[in-house]
Protein backbone atom coordinates (compact mmCIF):
# COMPACT_ATOMS: atom_id res chain seq x y z
CA UNK A 1 0.00 0.00 0.00
CA UNK A 2 1.51 3.49 -1.07
CA UNK A 3 1.28 6.16 0.98
CA UNK A 4 -1.48 7.76 -0.21
CA UNK A 5 -3.62 5.01 -0.30
CA UNK A 6 -2.60 4.87 3.10
CA UNK A 7 -3.27 8.21 3.91
CA UNK A 8 -6.61 7.84 1.81
CA UNK A 9 -7.71 4.49 3.64
CA UNK A 10 -7.30 6.68 7.45
CA UNK A 11 -9.12 9.54 5.94
CA UNK A 12 -11.99 6.82 5.69
CA UNK A 13 -11.96 5.51 9.27
CA UNK A 14 -11.80 8.99 10.36
CA UNK A 15 -14.49 10.20 8.78
CA UNK A 16 -17.12 7.05 9.97
CA UNK A 17 -15.43 6.30 12.69
CA UNK A 18 -17.57 2.48 13.95
CA UNK A 19 -20.97 1.22 12.66
CA UNK A 20 -22.35 -1.88 14.06
CA UNK A 21 -25.28 -2.87 12.24
CA UNK A 22 -27.88 -5.47 13.07
CA UNK A 23 -24.76 -7.57 14.89
CA UNK A 24 -26.02 -11.23 15.89
CA UNK A 25 -23.51 -14.14 17.38
CA UNK A 26 -25.25 -17.03 17.98
CA UNK A 27 -23.31 -19.77 19.17
CA UNK A 28 -24.07 -23.51 19.69
CA UNK A 29 -23.56 -25.12 23.04
CA UNK A 30 -22.12 -28.12 23.50
CA UNK A 31 -25.58 -29.62 24.80
CA UNK A 32 -26.98 -28.62 21.31
CA UNK A 33 -29.07 -25.68 22.09
CA UNK A 34 -28.59 -21.82 20.83
CA UNK A 35 -26.96 -19.30 23.08
CA UNK A 36 -27.74 -15.18 21.53
CA UNK A 37 -24.50 -13.81 22.50
CA UNK A 38 -25.63 -11.11 20.59
CA UNK A 39 -29.01 -10.03 19.63
CA UNK A 40 -29.56 -7.43 16.89
CA UNK A 41 -27.38 -4.86 17.93
CA UNK A 42 -27.06 -1.84 16.21
CA UNK A 43 -25.05 1.85 16.94
CA UNK A 44 -22.55 3.89 15.55
CA UNK A 45 -19.54 5.22 17.60
CA UNK A 46 -18.65 8.73 16.19
CA UNK A 47 -15.48 9.45 15.72
CA UNK A 48 -13.44 10.35 18.93
CA UNK A 49 -15.84 9.19 21.23
CA UNK A 50 -15.04 7.47 24.67
CA UNK A 51 -17.56 4.47 24.40
CA UNK A 52 -18.02 1.99 27.54
CA UNK A 53 -20.03 -0.95 27.22
CA UNK A 54 -21.31 -2.14 30.79
CA UNK A 55 -22.76 -5.39 31.65
CA UNK A 56 -22.96 -8.19 33.86
CA UNK A 57 -20.17 -10.86 32.93
CA UNK A 58 -21.41 -13.73 30.16
CA UNK A 59 -23.46 -11.33 28.93
CA UNK A 60 -21.45 -10.39 25.72
CA UNK A 61 -19.62 -7.39 26.20
CA UNK A 62 -16.63 -8.78 25.35
CA UNK A 63 -17.89 -10.39 22.50
CA UNK A 64 -19.15 -7.13 20.62
CA UNK A 65 -15.85 -6.25 21.30
CA UNK A 66 -13.88 -9.11 19.33
CA UNK A 67 -16.73 -8.89 16.95
CA UNK A 68 -15.46 -5.32 15.90
CA UNK A 69 -11.93 -6.59 16.59
CA UNK A 70 -12.91 -9.33 13.99
CA UNK A 71 -11.25 -12.05 15.97
CA UNK A 72 -15.27 -13.20 15.93
CA UNK A 73 -17.54 -13.20 13.07
CA UNK A 74 -20.78 -12.35 13.57
CA UNK A 75 -23.57 -14.66 12.36
CA UNK A 76 -25.78 -11.76 11.46
CA UNK A 77 -25.52 -7.73 10.61
CA UNK A 78 -21.95 -6.32 9.96
CA UNK A 79 -19.52 -3.79 11.33
CA UNK A 80 -18.03 -0.91 9.34
CA UNK A 81 -15.06 0.82 10.05
CA UNK A 82 -14.81 4.06 7.81
CA UNK A 83 -16.29 2.90 4.28
CA UNK A 84 -14.81 -0.71 4.77
CA UNK A 85 -16.63 -3.89 6.09
CA UNK A 86 -14.88 -5.54 9.32
CA UNK A 87 -13.63 -9.29 7.68
CA UNK A 88 -10.78 -9.74 10.29
CA UNK A 89 -8.81 -8.59 12.44
CA UNK A 90 -6.11 -5.41 11.64
CA UNK A 91 -3.72 -2.66 13.57
CA UNK A 92 -6.60 0.15 12.61
CA UNK A 93 -8.24 -1.59 15.18
CA UNK A 94 -5.98 -2.71 18.20
CA UNK A 95 -7.08 -3.97 21.29
CA UNK A 96 -5.69 -4.02 24.77
CA UNK A 97 -7.08 -7.15 26.27
CA UNK A 98 -8.12 -8.24 29.49
CA UNK A 99 -5.55 -10.82 30.47
CA UNK A 100 -1.83 -9.95 30.56
CA UNK A 101 -0.66 -9.64 26.44
CA UNK A 102 2.38 -8.03 27.29
CA UNK A 103 4.98 -10.42 25.38
CA UNK A 104 7.00 -11.50 27.74
CA UNK A 105 10.03 -12.44 25.78
CA UNK A 106 10.52 -9.10 24.15
CA UNK A 107 12.19 -6.36 25.53
CA UNK A 108 9.50 -3.44 26.67
CA UNK A 109 10.38 -1.53 23.54
CA UNK A 110 10.11 -4.36 21.33
CA UNK A 111 6.60 -5.03 22.37
CA UNK A 112 5.85 -1.20 21.97
CA UNK A 113 7.67 -1.42 18.17
CA UNK A 114 5.70 -4.71 17.22
CA UNK A 115 2.52 -2.68 15.35
CA UNK A 116 5.04 -0.58 13.96
CA UNK A 117 7.52 -3.35 12.85
CA UNK A 118 4.47 -5.34 11.25
CA UNK A 119 3.12 -2.01 9.66
CA UNK A 120 6.86 -2.03 7.88
CA UNK A 121 8.12 1.58 9.63
CA UNK A 122 11.78 2.03 9.46
CA UNK A 123 13.87 1.43 12.55
CA UNK A 124 14.57 5.18 13.12
CA UNK A 125 10.68 5.76 12.79
CA UNK A 126 10.17 2.89 15.83
CA UNK A 127 12.74 4.64 17.91
CA UNK A 128 11.15 7.58 17.60
CA UNK A 129 7.89 6.62 18.43
CA UNK A 130 8.45 3.70 21.23
CA UNK A 131 10.36 6.84 22.97
CA UNK A 132 7.09 9.39 22.49
CA UNK A 133 5.16 6.64 23.75
CA UNK A 134 6.89 4.84 26.63
CA UNK A 135 7.58 8.71 27.62
CA UNK A 136 3.57 9.14 27.93
CA UNK A 137 3.07 5.97 29.99
CA UNK A 138 6.01 6.90 32.20
CA UNK A 139 8.14 4.20 31.30
CA UNK A 140 11.05 5.53 29.46
CA UNK A 141 13.58 4.12 31.71
CA UNK A 142 12.38 0.71 31.62
CA UNK A 143 12.98 0.21 28.00
CA UNK A 144 15.18 -2.55 28.17
CA UNK A 145 13.37 -4.54 30.45
CA UNK A 146 11.83 -8.03 30.64
CA UNK A 147 8.32 -7.67 31.11
CA UNK A 148 8.85 -9.91 33.75
CA UNK A 149 10.22 -7.30 35.72
CA UNK A 150 7.35 -4.93 35.69
CA UNK A 151 4.57 -4.76 37.63
CA UNK A 152 1.15 -5.78 36.43
CA UNK A 153 0.28 -1.94 36.48
CA UNK A 154 3.33 -1.03 34.29
CA UNK A 155 2.39 -4.17 31.80
CA UNK A 156 -0.76 -2.23 31.80
CA UNK A 157 0.91 0.53 30.33
CA UNK A 158 3.19 -1.27 28.50
CA UNK A 159 -0.19 -2.54 26.23
CA UNK A 160 -1.62 0.55 26.09
CA UNK A 161 1.84 1.97 24.64
CA UNK A 162 2.19 -0.74 22.11
CA UNK A 163 -1.65 0.46 21.05
CA UNK A 164 -1.18 3.74 20.92
CA UNK A 165 2.29 3.67 18.79
CA UNK A 166 0.04 2.70 16.63
CA UNK A 167 -1.97 5.80 15.74
CA UNK A 168 -5.08 4.07 14.71
CA UNK A 169 -8.31 5.81 14.78
CA UNK A 170 -9.96 3.25 17.16
CA UNK A 171 -8.57 1.43 20.03
CA UNK A 172 -10.28 -1.79 21.81
CA UNK A 173 -10.23 -2.46 25.52
CA UNK A 174 -11.37 -5.45 27.35
CA UNK A 175 -11.48 -4.83 30.72
CA UNK A 176 -8.13 -3.73 30.61
CA UNK A 177 -7.22 -2.74 34.08
CA UNK A 178 -10.18 -5.53 35.76
CA UNK A 179 -6.98 -7.38 37.47
CA UNK A 180 -5.23 -4.21 38.89
CA UNK A 181 -5.68 -3.00 42.23
CA UNK A 182 -8.08 0.14 42.94
CA UNK A 183 -4.93 2.66 42.86
CA UNK A 184 -3.46 1.43 40.22
CA UNK A 185 -6.66 1.43 38.36
CA UNK A 186 -6.79 4.69 39.17
CA UNK A 187 -3.77 6.08 38.06
CA UNK A 188 -4.13 4.09 34.62
CA UNK A 189 -7.74 5.56 34.41
CA UNK A 190 -5.95 9.11 34.32
CA UNK A 191 -3.27 8.06 32.21
CA UNK A 192 -5.75 6.83 29.77
CA UNK A 193 -8.10 10.23 29.66
CA UNK A 194 -4.96 12.05 29.36
CA UNK A 195 -3.59 9.81 25.84
CA UNK A 196 -7.18 10.23 24.72
CA UNK A 197 -7.29 13.80 25.37
CA UNK A 198 -4.23 13.89 23.15
CA UNK A 199 -4.92 11.61 20.51
CA UNK A 200 -8.83 11.54 20.46
CA UNK A 201 -8.83 8.33 19.08
CA UNK A 202 -12.31 6.36 19.34
CA UNK A 203 -12.05 4.12 22.31
CA UNK A 204 -14.17 1.14 22.47
CA UNK A 205 -13.78 0.14 26.63
CA UNK A 206 -15.69 -2.82 27.97
CA UNK A 207 -16.39 -3.01 31.45
CA UNK A 208 -18.44 -4.30 34.28
CA UNK A 209 -17.55 -1.59 36.79
CA UNK A 210 -20.11 1.50 36.39
CA UNK A 211 -17.45 3.87 38.54
CA UNK A 212 -15.00 3.19 36.00
CA UNK A 213 -17.72 3.52 32.60
CA UNK A 214 -18.33 6.88 34.63
CA UNK A 215 -15.00 8.14 34.65
CA UNK A 216 -14.03 7.40 31.62
CA UNK A 217 -17.09 7.41 29.39
CA UNK A 218 -19.10 9.85 26.94
CA UNK A 219 -21.24 7.43 26.13
CA UNK A 220 -22.04 4.11 27.75
CA UNK A 221 -24.05 0.84 25.89
CA UNK A 222 -25.74 -1.18 28.43
CA UNK A 223 -25.79 -5.11 27.46
CA UNK A 224 -28.42 -7.58 28.91
CA UNK A 225 -28.59 -10.87 27.57
CA UNK A 226 -26.75 -9.84 23.99
CA UNK A 227 -29.73 -7.02 23.59
CA UNK A 228 -28.07 -3.40 23.56
CA UNK A 229 -30.94 -2.03 26.21
CA UNK A 230 -30.09 1.56 26.39
CA UNK A 231 -27.46 4.20 24.87
CA UNK A 232 -26.68 6.95 27.57
CA UNK A 233 -24.58 9.80 26.95
CA UNK A 234 -23.00 11.45 29.81
CA UNK A 235 -22.29 14.94 29.94
CA UNK A 236 -20.55 15.13 33.65
CA UNK A 237 -18.28 17.55 33.31
CA UNK A 238 -14.21 16.06 33.53
CA UNK A 239 -12.04 15.41 35.67
CA UNK A 240 -14.64 12.99 36.93
CA UNK A 241 -13.74 13.02 40.56
CA UNK A 242 -15.38 11.92 43.29
CA UNK A 243 -16.65 15.09 43.98
CA UNK A 244 -18.82 15.05 40.32
CA UNK A 245 -19.30 11.13 40.67
CA UNK A 246 -21.28 12.21 44.02
CA UNK A 247 -23.59 14.65 42.22
CA UNK A 248 -27.16 13.48 41.85
CA UNK A 249 -26.83 13.16 38.23
CA UNK A 250 -24.20 11.18 38.09
CA UNK A 251 -26.33 8.82 41.10
CA UNK A 252 -28.93 8.68 38.92
CA UNK A 253 -27.14 7.65 35.82
CA UNK A 254 -25.94 4.83 38.08
CA UNK A 255 -29.40 4.11 39.02
CA UNK A 256 -30.58 4.03 35.42
CA UNK A 257 -27.52 1.96 34.60
CA UNK A 258 -28.34 -0.93 37.64
CA UNK A 259 -32.22 -0.39 36.19
CA UNK A 260 -31.37 -1.51 33.01
CA UNK A 261 -29.60 -4.21 34.17
CA UNK A 262 -32.05 -5.83 36.32
CA UNK A 263 -31.28 -4.43 40.01
CA UNK A 264 -34.67 -2.63 39.99
CA UNK A 265 -33.39 0.23 41.44
CA UNK A 266 -35.73 3.50 41.29
CA UNK A 267 -35.24 5.88 39.19
CA UNK A 268 -36.53 9.57 38.70
CA UNK A 269 -38.73 10.46 35.87
CA UNK A 270 -36.79 10.82 32.26
CA UNK A 271 -37.19 14.27 31.66
CA UNK A 272 -35.63 15.30 35.17
CA UNK A 273 -32.29 13.07 34.58
CA UNK A 274 -32.09 15.33 31.37
CA UNK A 275 -31.94 18.21 33.38
CA UNK A 276 -29.11 16.77 34.87
CA UNK A 277 -27.35 15.90 32.42
CA UNK A 278 -27.77 12.83 31.70
CA UNK A 279 -29.51 11.82 28.13
CA UNK A 280 -30.59 8.20 26.85
CA UNK B 1 29.99 0.80 69.00
CA UNK B 2 27.83 -0.72 71.13
CA UNK B 3 27.97 -4.93 71.73
CA UNK B 4 24.22 -4.95 70.31
CA UNK B 5 25.51 -2.56 66.97
CA UNK B 6 28.83 -4.96 66.28
CA UNK B 7 26.14 -7.99 66.89
CA UNK B 8 23.84 -6.21 64.62
CA UNK B 9 26.57 -5.41 61.57
CA UNK B 10 28.26 -9.08 62.24
CA UNK B 11 25.12 -11.30 61.99
CA UNK B 12 24.00 -10.64 58.29
CA UNK B 13 27.63 -10.80 57.38
CA UNK B 14 27.89 -14.42 58.85
CA UNK B 15 24.45 -15.32 57.77
CA UNK B 16 25.63 -14.49 54.10
CA UNK B 17 29.15 -16.96 54.59
CA UNK B 18 26.96 -19.50 55.47
CA UNK B 19 24.93 -19.10 52.53
CA UNK B 20 28.20 -18.46 50.43
CA UNK B 21 29.23 -22.15 52.19
CA UNK B 22 26.04 -23.91 51.34
CA UNK B 23 26.01 -22.50 47.89
CA UNK B 24 29.58 -23.97 47.09
CA UNK B 25 28.39 -27.38 48.65
CA UNK B 26 25.40 -27.37 46.70
CA UNK B 27 27.40 -26.70 43.53
CA UNK B 28 30.34 -28.77 43.73
CA UNK B 29 30.94 -31.12 46.48
CA UNK B 30 27.35 -32.88 46.40
CA UNK B 31 27.65 -33.58 42.25
CA UNK B 32 31.26 -34.68 43.52
CA UNK B 33 29.72 -36.80 46.29
CA UNK B 34 27.08 -38.26 43.93
CA UNK B 35 30.43 -39.05 41.09
CA UNK B 36 32.14 -40.83 44.41
CA UNK B 37 28.81 -43.18 45.18
CA UNK B 38 28.68 -44.07 41.45
CA UNK B 39 32.23 -45.16 41.37
CA UNK B 40 32.03 -46.66 44.47
CA UNK B 41 28.61 -49.23 43.42
CA UNK B 42 30.39 -49.62 39.58
CA UNK B 43 34.09 -50.68 41.72
CA UNK B 44 32.00 -52.78 43.95
CA UNK B 45 30.34 -54.65 41.20
CA UNK B 46 33.02 -55.06 39.66
CA UNK B 47 34.60 -57.28 42.58
CA UNK B 48 31.80 -58.88 42.93
CA UNK B 49 31.12 -60.10 39.22
CA UNK B 50 34.24 -60.46 38.60
CA UNK B 51 36.98 -57.52 36.31
CA UNK B 52 36.35 -60.03 32.97
CA UNK B 53 32.86 -59.73 33.34
CA UNK B 54 32.68 -56.00 34.33
CA UNK B 55 35.86 -54.39 34.71
CA UNK B 56 36.94 -52.06 37.74
CA UNK B 57 36.71 -48.38 37.02
CA UNK B 58 40.34 -48.56 37.47
CA UNK B 59 41.22 -50.76 34.48
CA UNK B 60 38.43 -48.76 32.70
CA UNK B 61 39.92 -45.64 32.59
CA UNK B 62 43.34 -47.12 32.42
CA UNK B 63 41.74 -48.46 28.60
CA UNK B 64 40.83 -44.87 28.12
CA UNK B 65 44.23 -43.38 28.80
CA UNK B 66 45.74 -46.07 26.51
CA UNK B 67 43.73 -45.31 23.98
CA UNK B 68 41.83 -42.08 23.02
CA UNK B 69 44.27 -40.11 21.06
CA UNK B 70 46.19 -43.08 19.57
CA UNK B 71 45.75 -46.86 19.55
CA UNK B 72 47.78 -49.73 19.04
CA UNK B 73 45.32 -51.90 19.52
CA UNK B 74 43.46 -50.50 16.82
CA UNK B 75 45.81 -50.02 14.54
CA UNK B 76 47.13 -53.53 14.84
CA UNK B 77 43.84 -54.28 13.82
CA UNK B 78 43.30 -52.48 11.02
CA UNK B 79 40.69 -50.18 12.20
CA UNK B 80 42.67 -47.02 11.89
CA UNK B 81 45.85 -45.90 10.80
CA UNK B 82 47.04 -44.51 14.56
CA UNK B 83 44.03 -42.91 15.94
CA UNK B 84 41.98 -43.84 18.80
CA UNK B 85 38.77 -43.71 20.22
CA UNK B 86 38.29 -39.62 19.56
CA UNK B 87 37.93 -40.18 15.74
CA UNK B 88 35.56 -42.74 15.90
CA UNK B 89 33.21 -40.74 18.58
CA UNK B 90 34.09 -37.70 16.57
CA UNK B 91 31.70 -39.19 14.28
CA UNK B 92 29.35 -40.03 15.85
CA UNK B 93 28.89 -36.63 17.38
CA UNK B 94 29.00 -35.36 13.90
CA UNK B 95 26.33 -37.37 12.90
CA UNK B 96 24.20 -36.32 15.79
CA UNK B 97 24.62 -33.15 15.90
CA UNK B 98 23.75 -32.53 12.17
CA UNK B 99 20.94 -35.22 12.55
CA UNK B 100 19.18 -33.01 15.70
CA UNK B 101 19.58 -30.12 13.99
CA UNK B 102 17.98 -31.17 10.75
CA UNK B 103 15.53 -32.91 12.29
CA UNK B 104 14.84 -30.30 15.13
CA UNK B 105 14.84 -27.42 12.35
CA UNK B 106 12.40 -29.08 10.43
CA UNK B 107 10.15 -30.51 13.46
CA UNK B 108 9.45 -27.53 14.74
CA UNK B 109 8.78 -25.32 11.83
CA UNK B 110 6.29 -27.97 10.10
CA UNK B 111 5.31 -28.28 14.14
CA UNK B 112 4.57 -24.23 14.08
CA UNK B 113 3.11 -23.99 10.27
CA UNK B 114 0.85 -26.13 11.03
CA UNK B 115 -0.24 -23.83 13.36
CA UNK B 116 -0.94 -21.35 11.07
CA UNK B 117 -2.04 -23.53 7.99
CA UNK B 118 -4.17 -25.94 7.82
CA UNK B 119 -3.19 -28.12 5.00
CA UNK B 120 0.45 -28.15 6.79
CA UNK B 121 -1.46 -29.40 9.41
CA UNK B 122 -3.68 -31.93 7.49
CA UNK B 123 -0.88 -33.51 5.83
CA UNK B 124 1.82 -33.45 8.80
CA UNK B 125 -0.23 -34.18 11.71
CA UNK B 126 -1.62 -37.76 10.19
CA UNK B 127 2.60 -38.90 8.98
CA UNK B 128 3.98 -37.93 12.68
CA UNK B 129 0.70 -39.78 14.35
CA UNK B 130 1.91 -42.72 11.86
CA UNK B 131 5.32 -42.41 12.30
CA UNK B 132 5.73 -41.75 15.84
CA UNK B 133 3.99 -44.75 16.81
CA UNK B 134 6.22 -46.88 14.64
CA UNK B 135 9.43 -47.82 16.51
CA UNK B 136 12.16 -46.22 15.01
CA UNK B 137 14.82 -49.11 15.37
CA UNK B 138 12.04 -51.09 13.00
CA UNK B 139 13.14 -48.59 10.20
CA UNK B 140 16.87 -48.84 10.70
CA UNK B 141 17.72 -51.75 8.15
CA UNK B 142 15.31 -49.88 5.55
CA UNK B 143 17.90 -46.91 6.10
CA UNK B 144 20.95 -48.96 5.63
CA UNK B 145 19.75 -50.56 2.69
CA UNK B 146 18.64 -47.29 1.16
CA UNK B 147 21.85 -45.26 1.62
CA UNK B 148 24.64 -47.74 2.47
CA UNK B 149 26.79 -47.93 5.69
CA UNK B 150 28.09 -44.14 5.30
CA UNK B 151 27.45 -41.78 8.01
CA UNK B 152 23.99 -40.29 5.81
CA UNK B 153 22.00 -43.87 7.06
CA UNK B 154 23.12 -42.21 10.71
CA UNK B 155 22.04 -38.65 9.78
CA UNK B 156 18.80 -39.55 8.59
CA UNK B 157 17.84 -42.08 11.23
CA UNK B 158 18.61 -39.61 13.72
CA UNK B 159 17.06 -36.49 11.94
CA UNK B 160 13.52 -38.27 11.62
CA UNK B 161 13.28 -39.38 14.87
CA UNK B 162 14.07 -35.84 16.03
CA UNK B 163 11.83 -34.23 13.44
CA UNK B 164 8.89 -36.84 14.60
CA UNK B 165 9.58 -36.04 18.41
CA UNK B 166 10.33 -32.12 18.10
CA UNK B 167 6.50 -31.75 15.37
CA UNK B 168 4.58 -33.24 18.21
CA UNK B 169 5.65 -31.01 20.95
CA UNK B 170 6.36 -27.80 19.53
CA UNK B 171 2.64 -28.12 17.87
CA UNK B 172 1.72 -29.13 21.14
CA UNK B 173 3.38 -25.73 22.61
CA UNK B 174 2.22 -23.61 20.33
CA UNK B 175 -1.31 -25.11 21.13
CA UNK B 176 -0.54 -24.31 24.63
CA UNK B 177 0.48 -21.13 24.26
CA UNK B 178 -2.55 -18.49 25.36
CA UNK B 179 -4.71 -17.80 22.72
CA UNK B 180 -4.18 -13.87 23.60
CA UNK B 181 -0.82 -13.64 22.64
CA UNK B 182 -1.54 -14.35 18.66
CA UNK B 183 -5.03 -12.40 19.03
CA UNK B 184 -2.62 -9.26 20.50
CA UNK B 185 -0.58 -9.95 17.18
CA UNK B 186 -3.24 -10.19 15.11
CA UNK B 187 -5.04 -6.52 16.38
CA UNK B 188 -1.83 -5.10 16.09
CA UNK B 189 -0.78 -6.11 12.50
CA UNK B 190 0.56 -9.15 12.65
CA UNK B 191 0.06 -11.76 10.38
CA UNK B 192 1.05 -15.27 8.71
CA UNK B 193 4.92 -15.67 9.12
CA UNK B 194 5.51 -12.75 11.32
CA UNK B 195 3.23 -14.41 13.77
CA UNK B 196 4.92 -17.66 13.72
CA UNK B 197 8.52 -15.92 14.21
CA UNK B 198 7.93 -13.19 16.23
CA UNK B 199 4.89 -15.36 18.98
CA UNK B 200 4.95 -19.13 17.94
CA UNK B 201 9.11 -19.34 17.91
CA UNK B 202 9.85 -17.75 20.93
CA UNK B 203 7.09 -18.51 22.87
CA UNK B 204 7.10 -22.05 22.62
CA UNK B 205 10.48 -22.38 23.39
CA UNK B 206 10.26 -23.31 27.20
CA UNK B 207 8.11 -26.06 26.46
CA UNK B 208 10.27 -27.52 23.26
CA UNK B 209 13.29 -27.41 25.73
CA UNK B 210 12.22 -30.82 27.39
CA UNK B 211 11.65 -32.10 24.08
CA UNK B 212 14.72 -31.21 22.78
CA UNK B 213 17.06 -32.60 25.61
CA UNK B 214 15.09 -36.04 25.52
CA UNK B 215 15.47 -36.19 20.75
CA UNK B 216 19.22 -35.32 22.01
CA UNK B 217 19.67 -37.61 24.61
CA UNK B 218 18.12 -40.54 22.26
CA UNK B 219 19.86 -39.55 19.42
CA UNK B 220 23.18 -40.90 20.83
CA UNK B 221 21.69 -44.15 21.23
CA UNK B 222 19.76 -44.23 18.01
CA UNK B 223 23.17 -43.57 16.22
CA UNK B 224 25.32 -46.06 18.43
CA UNK B 225 22.70 -48.78 17.48
CA UNK B 226 22.43 -47.81 13.90
CA UNK B 227 26.32 -47.88 13.85
CA UNK B 228 26.20 -51.44 15.42
CA UNK B 229 24.03 -52.46 12.77
CA UNK B 230 26.20 -51.26 9.60
CA UNK B 231 29.15 -48.99 9.60
CA UNK B 232 32.80 -48.97 9.37
CA UNK B 233 33.12 -46.35 11.76
CA UNK B 234 31.80 -44.59 15.23
CA UNK B 235 31.74 -45.61 18.81
CA UNK B 236 28.73 -48.23 17.55
CA UNK B 237 31.02 -49.85 15.15
CA UNK B 238 33.20 -50.12 18.39
CA UNK B 239 31.57 -51.51 20.81
CA UNK B 240 30.25 -53.83 18.41
CA UNK B 241 33.76 -54.83 17.22
CA UNK B 242 34.83 -55.35 21.11
CA UNK B 243 32.08 -57.38 21.76
CA UNK B 244 32.53 -59.95 19.03
CA UNK B 245 36.17 -59.82 20.35
CA UNK B 246 35.29 -60.36 23.73
CA UNK B 247 36.93 -57.15 25.24
CA UNK B 248 35.15 -56.13 28.02
CA UNK B 249 37.15 -53.22 29.06
CA UNK B 250 36.76 -51.81 25.34
CA UNK B 251 33.35 -52.07 25.46
CA UNK B 252 32.79 -50.10 29.04
CA UNK B 253 35.25 -47.21 27.44
CA UNK B 254 33.41 -46.70 24.90
CA UNK B 255 30.11 -46.80 26.56
CA UNK B 256 31.30 -44.38 29.55
CA UNK B 257 33.03 -42.10 26.72
CA UNK B 258 29.84 -41.87 24.92
CA UNK B 259 28.17 -41.05 28.02
CA UNK B 260 30.11 -38.37 28.78
CA UNK B 261 30.21 -36.88 25.62
CA UNK B 262 26.53 -36.79 25.80
CA UNK B 263 26.15 -34.98 29.07
CA UNK B 264 28.84 -32.39 27.97
CA UNK B 265 26.25 -32.02 25.19
CA UNK B 266 23.02 -31.85 27.12
CA UNK B 267 24.59 -29.21 29.66
CA UNK B 268 25.72 -27.50 26.58
CA UNK B 269 22.27 -27.74 24.97
CA UNK B 270 20.98 -26.57 28.61
CA UNK B 271 23.04 -23.11 28.41
CA UNK B 272 21.77 -22.73 25.12
CA UNK B 273 17.54 -22.95 26.15
CA UNK B 274 18.96 -20.68 29.37
CA UNK B 275 19.97 -18.04 27.39
CA UNK B 276 16.37 -18.07 24.64
CA UNK B 277 14.73 -18.27 27.22
CA UNK B 278 16.19 -15.37 29.30
CA UNK B 279 13.05 -13.41 29.80
CA UNK B 280 11.34 -16.12 31.68
CA UNK B 281 11.77 -16.64 35.08
CA UNK B 282 13.15 -20.40 35.28
CA UNK B 283 15.78 -19.54 32.59
CA UNK B 284 16.82 -16.73 34.55
CA UNK B 285 17.71 -19.34 36.73
CA UNK B 286 18.73 -21.64 34.22
CA UNK B 287 21.34 -18.65 33.50
CA UNK B 288 22.78 -18.18 36.85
Amino acid sequence: MGAEDAKRVGEQVRAGAVRVDHVSCVFEHRKGHLVNALDDVTFTAEPGEFVCVVGPSGHGKTTLLRVVAGLQPPTGGSVMTGERSVAGPGADRPMVFQQDTVFPWMHVRDNVEFGLLSRGASKADRKEQSDRWLKAVGLEEFADSWPRELSGGMRKRVALAAVLALDAEVALMDEPFGSLDYFTRRSLHELLLELWAETRTTIFFVTHDIEEALILADRILLLRSGKLVDDLRVSLPRPRDEDVRARSEAVELQKVILHHLGFGAEITDERSLRDEGVTG
Amino acid sequence: MTERAEQAKTTPASGGGRRRVSSVVAAIVIPLLGIAIFLGIWQGLSSWAGVYTMPSPTITFRHIADNLVHSDYLESHGLSTGAGYLSHIGFTVRNVLFGVAIGAALGVSVGLLSMRSKVVAEIATPLAATFGAAPIFVAAPFFLIWFGIVSTAQVLMVSFYTAILMYIFSRRAAENLAAQFVESALTLGGSGWSIVRRIYVPGTVPEVRGAFRVALAGAWGLAAISELLGSEQGAGFLIKFFATAFVIDGMFALTFLLGIVAVIFDRLAVLGFAYLTRWSEAGRRLAL
